[in-house]
């Protein structure tokens, strides 16, 4: 079965309308199966002023399966991979319901970067610091996120996506590339060659 | 006022996001969907989940024809627009739902020209406006006050619980309805005079009918909402009878393995003679005692995999008999999806959807009734009874009845795509080996314990099984069945992926032993057993 692109769209134009939900979603490509979704760090934590992107991916299923989403700026988080962004969250895997939507699903992930579940770690060595030491997870949190998260709207990504491209690398990955190094064409070019 | 019930925006599907188009009714919670999206949402394995709610309900609801009336008058072009974008899907999926039956009273020619008699209580003995509206499972909508009453506890509407059973119909929902709140505003905005006036004549009745109850409820009735009703009296009982699902979904952590007290109650028989033919079927549809006698003798003589062969023996009795669950087989009586107990295919429709009705349907003669999906059944069509088949997903399920459908699914799936790298990575700084035999309750909150568990010892399994190409476990793996093309039955795996699987989560060594296992049932069993096992048993 086809995915149901109509529903999709509705929820594209739905985040778009909603701008006071703090939450944004870019399309990557045609097929509306891979986008870019983008929340800002949640008040009085450590990863307030942040500005967070989260790869997501969606099955042919979706709405039926839930939408793979993965964090691409890096985040000290007990629920959260430290090293590829990948995230611990009941919704995300078994409790996902159809009628959920991406528009909750990123609103979800903003709620737990505020209500951390170190029981139910992704990162163990997180989780550990964040039971063993909050004071320290706080300050490693914080300055997680002002090195990766403090990022300006990027300015000009169009033009520095098409340079990219036409060194021979997917759109799609220049893109993400571009947002992880917020905007820097040298570390974009590192990201891709490292990876 | 304004006029909210009245827009299109309050009827949009929460599934398809899209003005509702053949709204049907999850008569457990009240909540409205399309029927396709409704029914794409259910799982073909176990009862399923409101999306909204996650109230569990087994029985796909047929269309609600007062909804579908309303629709299709209050926003004809958008509702025209809608039936062309489904028949196109329903042309696709070569199969198409009925047209819900006439309103018993001419439609109003436009928009907001309703009358009362437009939104009158179904109930042949009532016909007054509907006050709360419950939607049934066969679509119709009884005011809460004409259905019979079974105890005087109070349901979670705050109003009296009631016998499933249709007063227009007689089809009988294997769970009590709640009232649907959309279609209550819509008529209480509609008709607020009116309305008014029935709440309170309803009321009235209701504390007739229910002695010392108050008529406004307690906190304390609230507490006692979602509870098993008791059945208090004679007449009731007989109404309940016919199978009844365990309140808690059988892979539930509730529902504990060993014990079995998650499994089925069972039927209590409607008829006599009924009871008699339903024996005598029962002893043709148990499992074959030599598939029995091979587990025991597997579990006397030891070995890495006893745990495995424990629990399954443990759980057989839900491989067989009343507790056999046919997956993504549905009732076209009652709905009830996946059929548990007795089912009977009808051997003469031509449809690729297939007829199917359950022990229960059958016995009360369900025979001419329309398909959920439009099958053109005629009484005098033969229909038999489908012996149980055990597969891969069925073992799997009773080797880890504690895990929810969920992982069972994504344990299938992980074998299937060579253990998946990014769980694998996921889970990268491992947790202590706390989890070597980890029973854990599938809560929520364990899943990635149980699926950490399940990553470490699929590898080997997976290299061992992924040689050839082997048949992909799906719904349709069975048999052309009905509803089989639920897309959300697409279970991905393979039938050796899945007995990896079910060998990874029973702590089970390794998938070689498993073979072991599979060929010594294979040798033992004489019938037909099921295409999983055997085809195992090639590659081993």
């Amino acid at each position: 079965m086809p995915m149901d692109v109509g529903r999709v769209q509705k929820e594209i134009r739905d985040i778009e309308r909603d701008r006071a939900s703090g939450v944004t979603i870019e399309v990557q490509g045609n097929s509306l199966q891979k986008m870019i979704g983008c929340l800002k760090g949640p008040s009085d934590t450590p990863f307030e002023g942040g500005t967070f992107y989260v790869n997501i991916e969606l099955d042919d299923q979706y709405p039926f399966v839930p939408p793979k989403m993965r964090f691409i700026t890096k985040v000290w988080h007990p629920n959260i991979s430290s090293a590829n962004g990948a995230i611990c969250l009941d919704i995300l895997k078994d409790q996902w319901s159809p009628a959920l939507t991406l528009k909750t699903a990123l609103l979800s992930l903003q709620a737990l970067l505020s209500s951390p579940q170190p029981d139910d770690p992704q990162d163990a060595v997180v989780a550990r610091q964040y039971l063993g030491s909050l004071p320290e997870y706080r300050q490693t949190a914080k300055q997680w996120t002002d090195t990766y998260a403090h990022t300006q709207q990027v300015v000009g990504l169009e033009a520095k996506v098409q340079q990219i491209v036409e060194m021979g690398f997917e759109r799609e990955q220049a893109v993400v590339a571009l947002r992880a190094a917020a905007g820097d064409e040298n570390q974009a070019m590192e990201i891709l060659l490292g990876a | 006022m304004p006029s909210t019930m009245l827009t299109p925006e309050e009827w949009r599907c929460p599934l398809c996001l899209d003005l509702l188009f053949k709204p049907a009714v999850s008569s457990a919670c009240g909540h409205v969907y399309c029927f396709w999206c409704l029914h794409k949402a259910m799982s073909p394995y176990t009862p399923s989940a409101c999306p909204v709610c996650r109230t569990k309900y087994n029985q796909l609801p047929a269309i609600c024809a007062k909804l579908h009336h309303y629709l299709a008058t209050q926003f004809p072009e958008q509702y025209a627009a809608r039936r062309q974008e489904t028949e196109a899907e329903e042309r696709d999926l070569r199969s198409t739902t009925p047209e819900p039956s006439p309103a018993p009273c001419p439609l109003p020619s436009g928009p907001d020209a309703w009358t009362p008699q437009h939104f009158a209580c179904d109930s042949p003995a009532c016909g007054k406006l509907l006050c709360h509206p419950l939607v049934l499972t066969c679509g119709h909508v009884i005011d809460a006050a004409c259905m019979p009453r079974v105890g005087d506890v109070d349901g979670a509407d705050g109003h009296a619980s009631h016998t499933s059973e249709c007063p227009a119909c007689g089809l009988v929902s294997q769970q009590p309805a709640a009232a649907c709140k959309q279609l209550g505003e819509l008529v209480t905005q509609l008709f607020p005079e009116h309305s008014r006036q029935r709440l309170l004549e309803c009321e009235h009745d209701l504390a007739a009918k229910i002695p010392g109850r108050q008529l406004v409820p307690g906190p304390q009735a609230h507490a006692q909402a979602g509870q098993q009703l008791p059945v208090s009296n004679q007449a009731s009982e007989g109404l309940v009878g016919g199978s009844v699902y365990p309140a808690t979904p059988r892979a539930s952590a509730a529902g504990s393995a060993a014990d079995g007290s998650g499994a089925t109650t069972g039927d209590e028989g409607t008829a006599g003679d009924a009871a008699g033919r339903r024996q005598q079927q029962q002893q043709q549809q148990a499992l074959s005692p030599s598939l029995t006698l091979a587990f025991r003798r597997r579990q006397e003589a030891g070995g890495a995999s006893q745990l495995m062969a424990d629990r399954l023996e443990a759980n057989l009795q839900r491989l067989s008999g009343d507790s056999y669950v046919h997956h993504a087989v549905g009732c076209d009586g009652c709905g009830a999806y996946p059929i548990q107990g007795r089912r009977y295919k009808c051997q003469d429709c031509p449809e690729a959807m297939g007829f199917d009705l359950c022990g229960a349907c059958m016995d009360r003669g369900l025979g001419n009734v329309v398909g959920r999906f439009n099958q053109r059944h005629l009484p005098e069509h033969r229909m038999h009874l489908c012996r149980p088949r055990v597969t891969a997903m069925h073992l799997l399920q009773a080797a880890n009845p504690e895990l929810p459908m969920e992982q069972l699914m994504w344990l299938l799936e992980l074998t299937l795509t060579g253990g998946d790298e990014e769980a694998g990575q996921e889970h990268e700084a491992t947790q202590p080996a706390q989890q070597q035999q980890q029973q854990s309750p599938a809560s929520g909150s364990s899943s990635g314990a149980a699926l950490n568990h399940s990553d470490s010892s699929t590898d080997t399994a997976v290299t061992t099984l992924r040689r050839g190409p082997r048949p992909v476990y799906h719904a349709t793996a069975q048999e052309p069945s009905p509803s089989a093309h639920a897309a959300a039955a697409g279970g991905p795996g393979t039938a050796g992926g899945a007995a990896a699987g079910a060998a990874a989560a029973a702590g089970s060594d390794s998938v070689q032993e498993l073979g072991g296992e599979a060929q010594g049932l294979i040798d033992d069993e004489e019938e037909e057993v099921h295409v999983a096992l055997a085809d195992l048993v090639r590659d081993s």
